[in-house]
């Protein structure tokens, strides 16, 4: 996120003795703002714009109905594969089992549900779906996970001849979890009696069994360190079982083979698919044509938006591709750019708005601006002098010290220099030896106040609240439940000790705050030792 | 888009973002969708006035704050979320589910399927908006749980007709960072300057303070008639640029803080207005500087500093801090002792007698140290040594005649009697003297080392109150 800051303008004043308005902000957003409500007032409720929009917006959300989807040209290689596979083990009841790799975001689950839906439409019958996630079950839940949705996608398929089915084995969720684990491996394991009977209801003719679906996210919390009980038994179907299972596992992990057992590896295909990446600009650019070109005739704009936006696109030079080339030499990742391009069209009242916000893209940038507003830079320049005062100082103390440590007391100290050699430095009327000793008796105009101990607490609990500061050596967020339960089991010491005895670090050094800090500001010389 | 952008000042960017995600259409509304900003931001109240200007979206509001943990998390989802549903469609006919059956992220999943089944017949998708008010302000949060949340909609039916959809409110930055990959749509609430803190309490709090019945009454005593209710406004809207102007720095842009000081401050400044200066901000704010100058933001001593005179107060702070026992006094400031002066100069420092046999003084500290060692950790003692200095600095016990022959008898240094080791463990149960980390600890373990767990201003409060002056072993080291 940090590169697109380049693109800001350079950066307001900050947190002057004055403190004057954001005024480029404001400006913007008033802008924005008059902008907006001037166009709501003209108000034309443009059905034929309405309906150009949603169908952008529902293009962007990847919420089209199935057969209209558009699958980057980058992916339908990727795309085939599965296309393939699945057909393979649907059709022709082939047992398959694979695990897709790539990053968060690289269109995993997109593509498995849309060759599912695919395969909805002409062979619903064919096969069930069964959707785990590593996230949501553990080695446990995931039997029961499979076993009502087992249950339910039976029910769908067999209506309520299901019952005949399930008698004997009564319900497959019900008992207890080595009951439910039995009949689920007694039902795919050696289906036969229940493939004969399904085909017997299906056809009457022809007996095929239904191919069961296992859709896996996050397979590598499955594959953890200790038994892979689930995954062994899974990919043993996959090798014995009569019932055709496909397994798709996807994870983010590069060395998922490693994470196997060796015997879960030896039941595996051994196929891996590698998500495809974006290679090149032109993949990138390719990418948002099929996001935002209308391919039905769904208004009557579609044809003038279309023009409009190929001719942004095929201009190398326009504000879009100017975005595009910054996603794509930073986050290469077109949900990044979805996300920024969404509220674009969204809050446009009108075909002429959309089509000068896509020429123009200053919404772009003000959505980066407030991407980064409270990135570390955004929140240094919402601190007020005494707040700015006090981080400096600890900054100081920070880099004079070995490790990067100090508490309250000792950036006290050295605020309280700070500002007495700030203050005998103002040429004033009165002696220096009064405004040292006093703060409020003998209080001159342009000297600076000497904030007490007790004050600058509060302040040092803002500092903290906003993660400028963090306790020296502290674990802030546990791995995972248990871990965050045994913390919390634990008293630390520094929740022990005095408020000022406690050891801090800082989370931005000296040296980074005399970048952002202005020249302007009076602490800015304050900035280096 | 169907939705209306509702004005909240100073948040026009924030509510076009909401409107151009939340809608009533699930087919264009993100699944997840987080609003980030720091505490006093305004990230609940927009997102309010966002629902507020749109009746016709249904939300479900969740605190996770006071749910603690993750199971009552879940529990109160399901809980809500099958409440909410039975008002919104009455008419259809659903069989309860036990919220509290919910004991697994799976079993949520369970039961909202089980619950949005039960609502097929409705006539089209609707979306029902899952609001998790400061999601990270859950207290045993974990990595691994945000993303539970965020793939809680993949393992939902796609094709049910309630659409759950999440808004998260969070805090903390390095938490939604650690998500980002995810990219999920995010909003982020800067934080206010303080020109924009200041219009945003002018306009929430003139009202209130202009009908606080303390201007009330101190108009009615003090005879002013003659005044409209747009100058009281002035009055009200003037001390609070006055009090942001003041405490804005010790403040900061934190709406809540300077919120507590306009409360805390109205009265003093009310009983300040008279006829003449109602009208004059300046010499009103003279004649109340005082309440400008300092905080006061500590109990306690408050009512002391502003009712009575300064003699008084020194009469309070004689009264000391702690009610200890004068052994246990003693023990502190010896504990203090131990802990921030080294070991190896004691003997130059509290060793008095004279010698029989020969031997040399130690010389003690040859040159000041650099950092002040009071503002520094303490460091670890044995107790033998706490009770050596515990001697050496308690004052001489029983007065002989001099000469007489119970001169011999007597003892004029304390011993480590009963009452010492009395004071000493209740000490450490007091939690002013603290030992070495560990459970179940062992007192009588020659390896336990202890120390001391109480500040310099505390310390110095004490050995104030039995006239003893600490500062004078400091002053050695580094002042």
């Amino acid at each position: 996120m940090t590169i697109s800051e380049a693109n800001l303008p350079p950066q307001v004043a900050l947190i002057p003795i004055k403190r004057p308005l954001n005024e480029d902000v404001q400006d913007a957003v008033t802008n924005l703002k008059k902008y907006t409500r001037g166009c709501e007032k003209r108000k034309e409720n443009d059905p034929d714009f309405t309906l150009l929009q949603k169908r952008l917006l529902q293009q962007l959300n990847g919420t089209l109905p199935t057969s209209k989807k558009v699958i980057f040209k980058y992916l339908q290689d990727c795309q085939q594969e599965i296309d393939r596979i699945i057909k393979q083990s649907v059709i022709q009841k082939e047992s398959h089992s694979v695990i897709l790799v790539g990053p968060r975001q690289s269109y995993k689950t997109y593509l498995l549900d849309y060759e599912l839906s695919l395969l909805q439409e002409s062979y619903n019958e064919q096969f069930i779906t069964i959707k785990l996630n590593g996230f949501i079950h553990s080695e446990q839940t995931a039997i029961n996970g499979i076993a009502t949705q087992l249950e339910q996608q039976l029910q769908k398929i067999h209506g309520n001849e299901a019952k005949i089915d399930d008698a004997s084995l009564d319900t497959i969720s019900s008992g207890s979890l080595t009951e439910v684990f039995e009949k689920i491996l007694l039902l795919l394991d050696s289906a036969t009696k229940r493939g004969t009977e399904d085909g017997d209801d299906a056809d009457g003719s022809r007996t095929t069994k239904i191919t069961v679906v296992f859709i896996f996210d996050e397979i590598d919390t499955f594959a953890g360190p200790v038994r892979q009980t689930l995954l062994y038994n899974l990919f043993d179907m996959v090798e014995h079982a009569r019932v055709p299972v496909c397994i798709f596992g996807c994870t983010t992990k590069l060395n998922i083979l490693e994470y196997l057992e060796k015997r879960v590896k030896s039941r595996f295909s051994q196929r891996v698919i590698h998500m495809p990446q974006i290679q090149s600009l032109e993949d990138m650019i390719d990418g948002v044509r099929d996001l935002l070109v209308i391919h039905s005739e769904v208004s009557s704009r579609v044809v003038e938006w279309n023009n409009t936006l190929e001719k942004e696109l095929s201009n190398p030079r326009s504000n879009l591709n100017k975005h595009i080339r910054m996603n794509f030499e930073t986050f290469r990742a077109l949900p990044v750019l979805k996300n920024s391009i969404i509220p674009l069209v969204a809050k446009s009242k009108n075909f002429d708005s959309l089509c000068s916000a896509i020429k123009s893209c200053s919404f772009l940038d003000l959505y980066n601006k407030n991407q980064l507003s409270n990135s570390l830079t955004g929140r240094l320049q919402s601190l007020s002098d005494l707040e700015l005062a006090i981080l400096v100082s600890a900054a100081r103390v920070a880099l004079r010290a070995k490790d990067g440590s100090f508490n309250f007391n000792l950036a006290y100290a050295e605020y309280e220099k700070m500002i007495k050699a700030i203050n005998s430095r103002i040429p004033t009327v009165a002696p220096s030896v009064n405004l040292e000793t006093g703060q409020s008796t003998f209080s001159i105009d342009n000297t600076i106040k000497l904030w007490l101990k007790k004050d600058v607490k509060n302040v040092w609990e803002t500092l903290l609240e906003l993660d400028f500061f963090t306790e020296k050596s502290a674990v802030g967020l546990r791995d995972n439940a248990t871990a965050a339960f045994y913390a919390s089991n634990y008293q630390f010491q520094g929740t022990m000790i005095p408020f000022d005895l406690r050891s801090y670090q800082m989370q931005i050094i000296l040296q980074e705050l005399r970048r952002i800090i202005p020249r302007s500001n009076m602490y800015y010389s304050w900035t280096q030792l | 888009m169907d939705v209306i952008t509702p004005e909240v000042a100073f948040r026009d960017y924030q509510t076009l973002f909401l409107a151009s995600y939340i809608s009533a259409d699930p087919f264009i509304t993100p699944s997840n969708l987080i609003l980030q900003g720091y505490r006093g931001t305004g990230k609940s109240y927009t997102l309010k006035e966002f629902f507020k200007a749109n009746p016709d979206l249904n939300t479900v509001w969740l605190e996770p704050v006071e749910l603690v943990s993750w199971k009552p998390l879940l529990q109160a989802i399901a809980r809500t979320v099958q409440y909410k549903l039975k008002n919104l469609y009455p008419h259809i006919p659903t069989t309860e589910y036990d919220p509290l059956q919910v004991e697994e992220p799976f079993l949520l999943v369970k039961t909202l399927h089980n619950i949005f089944a039960q609502y097929e017949s409705l006539q089209e998708k609707t979306c029902l908006f899952l609001i998790l008010d400061g999601f990270d302000s859950l207290q045993d949060l974990d990595a691994a749980l945000f993303n539970k949340y965020i793939k809680l909609n993949e393992l939902l039916p796609r094709d049910s007709k309630i659409d759950l959809k999440f808004i998260y409110t969070m805090l903390e930055t390095p938490f939604l960072q650690r998500y980002s990959s995810h990219c999920i749509p995010t909003v982020m609430f800067p934080r206010y300057n303080s020109h924009e803190v200041t219009s945003i309490l002018v306009t929430s709090r003139c009202i209130e303070l202009v009908e606080d019945s303390c201007l009330r009454k101190c108009i009615i005593e003090k005879q002013i008639t003659d005044c409209t209710d747009d100058q009281f406004q002035g009055v009200a809207a003037n001390f609070i640029h006055l009090i942001v102007q003041a405490f804005h720095s010790y403040t900061g842009n934190d709406i809540f803080a300077l919120n507590d000081l306009i409360d805390f401050k109205w009265p003093e400044y009310v009983s300040h207005i008279t006829k003449e200066n109602i009208f004059e901000p300046l010499t009103l704010y003279k004649s109340a500087i005082k309440l400008f100058l300092s905080t006061d933001d500590d109990l306690g001593t408050n009512e002391q500093t502003e009712s009575t005179v300064n003699i008084n107060r020194d009469e309070l702070k004689s009264s000391q801090t702690y009610d200890l026992s004068i052994i246990s006094k003693y023990l502190l400031i010896a504990s203090y002792i131990c802990s921030y002066l080294e070991p190896r100069y004691d003997a130059s420092i509290f060793s008095r007698k004279t010698r029989i046999i020969q031997g040399r003084a130690a010389y003690g500290r040859r040159k000041k140290k650099e950092v002040n060692p009071r503002y520094l950790q303490p460091s670890l003692f044995v107790i033998e040594r706490l009770l050596a200095i515990f001697q050496a600095i308690f004052p001489i016990e029983g007065k002989a005649k001099s000469g007489s022959l119970s001169a011999l008898r007597e003892e004029l240094l304390i011993r480590a009697n009963i009452e010492v080791f009395q004071n000493l463990s209740e000490l450490h149960t007091l939690k002013l003297i603290a030992t070495t980390m560990n459970k179940n600890i062992d007192y009588l373990s020659p390896k336990v080392r202890w120390k001391v767990n109480v500040p310099w201003e505390i310390i110095k409060e004490i050995s104030e109150s039995v006239q003893f002056d600490i500062s004078d072993y400091f002053s050695d080291v580094h002042e």
